[in-house]
């Protein structure tokens, strides 16, 4: 069953068929989770570049200047920067570390570059599923014509009145 | 294929099933413990690279409460521990069920006398 679906040209018995439709399916959930995953990574990679246009826009920023920070469903309230030149950036577990603007954008940079190499990986695995998957559809096209060319050989076909 | 199945394997069925779902459910808080020591351990590492005096910031809800390295690398560290035990009951868990679905496969393939069904 591994081989091109092109060339194998018997009918698969009952149970082969069943398997093949139970694999079918399974691939097929586990292709969705996939594309979620990747919804999900491609979310984040924006967020990084959100952060890093901030973080090299405010480099030529100084101390004093107005600026207005969001409290959320597109409000802000009026704030004043005091150390433009220090940013404090998200290491995980609830922990997150003062750094210069530099230090900083290096961390994101390397954060995004991190999951833009982890998204391009899951996507070529969802390339792979989504092939394979259309492998087996075409599989169990070729097998339904199979099927019904064998019953169209049977002398069961009911004969038409002219 | 059709035919009624005797009350006493239906039972066994529905226990096995049980039983799977169960080492499903724990399956997925392995999982979830497992990506939470992992952030926490990176945490650490990087924490690690910092200098002493480094300013590092706690999240207590949405407020982010000042302090410094050394205490956050403690609690970190502590962290780490309790994960690390939970982990390990979870795996233990993991394992029994296994055994016991193992087992309750064993028993009903014997019970339905076809050693080949599935």
């Amino acid at each position: 069953m591994a081989g091109k679906p092109g060339k194998e040209s018997q009918l698969l018995s009952q149970r082969q068929l069943q398997e093949l439709s139970a694999r079918y399916q399974q691939m097929q959930s586990q292709a969705e989770a996939l594309s979620q995953q990747v919804n999900m990574l491609q979310i984040t990679i924006r967020d990084v570049e959100t952060a890093l246009t901030t973080v090299v826009a405010l480099k030529d920023e100084t101390a004093g200047k107005e600026t207005l920070v969001p409290i959320g469903f597109g409000s802000f309230v009026n704030a004043k920067l005091t150390n433009p030149d220090k940013i404090i950036v998200g290491i995980g577990a609830g922990v997150s570390v003062e750094k210069n603007v530099d230090d900083a954008k290096s961390l994101l940079d390397n954060r995004k570059e991190e999951l833009t190499k982890y998204h391009e990986k899951l996507n070529e695995n969802l390339t792979k599923f989504v092939q394979e998957l259309q492998n087996i559809q075409a599989i169990m096209q070729q097998q339904a014509q199979l099927h019904q060319m064998q019953q169209g050989q049977q002398p069961q076909q009911p004969m038409r009145a002219g | 294929m059709s035919s009624e199945l005797p009350p006493q394997i239906q039972n066994q069925i529905a226990q096995l099933q049980q039983i799977q779902q169960q080492a499903q459910a724990i399956a997925v808080q392995k999982n979830q413990v497992e990506v939470t020591l992992k952030e926490t351990e990176l945490a650490f590492e990087e924490l690690d690279k910092l200098d002493v005096d480094a300013v590092v910031y706690r999240a207590v809800g949405d407020l982010m409460i000042k302090t410094d390295r050394d205490k956050t690398k403690e609690t970190l560290q502590e962290k780490k521990d309790t994960i690390g035990l939970r982990l390990q009951t979870l795996a233990r868990q993991e394992e029994r069920i296994q055994k016991r679905f193992t087992q309750l496969q064993e028993q009903l393939k014997q019970a339905v006398g076809t050693p080949d069904v599935q």
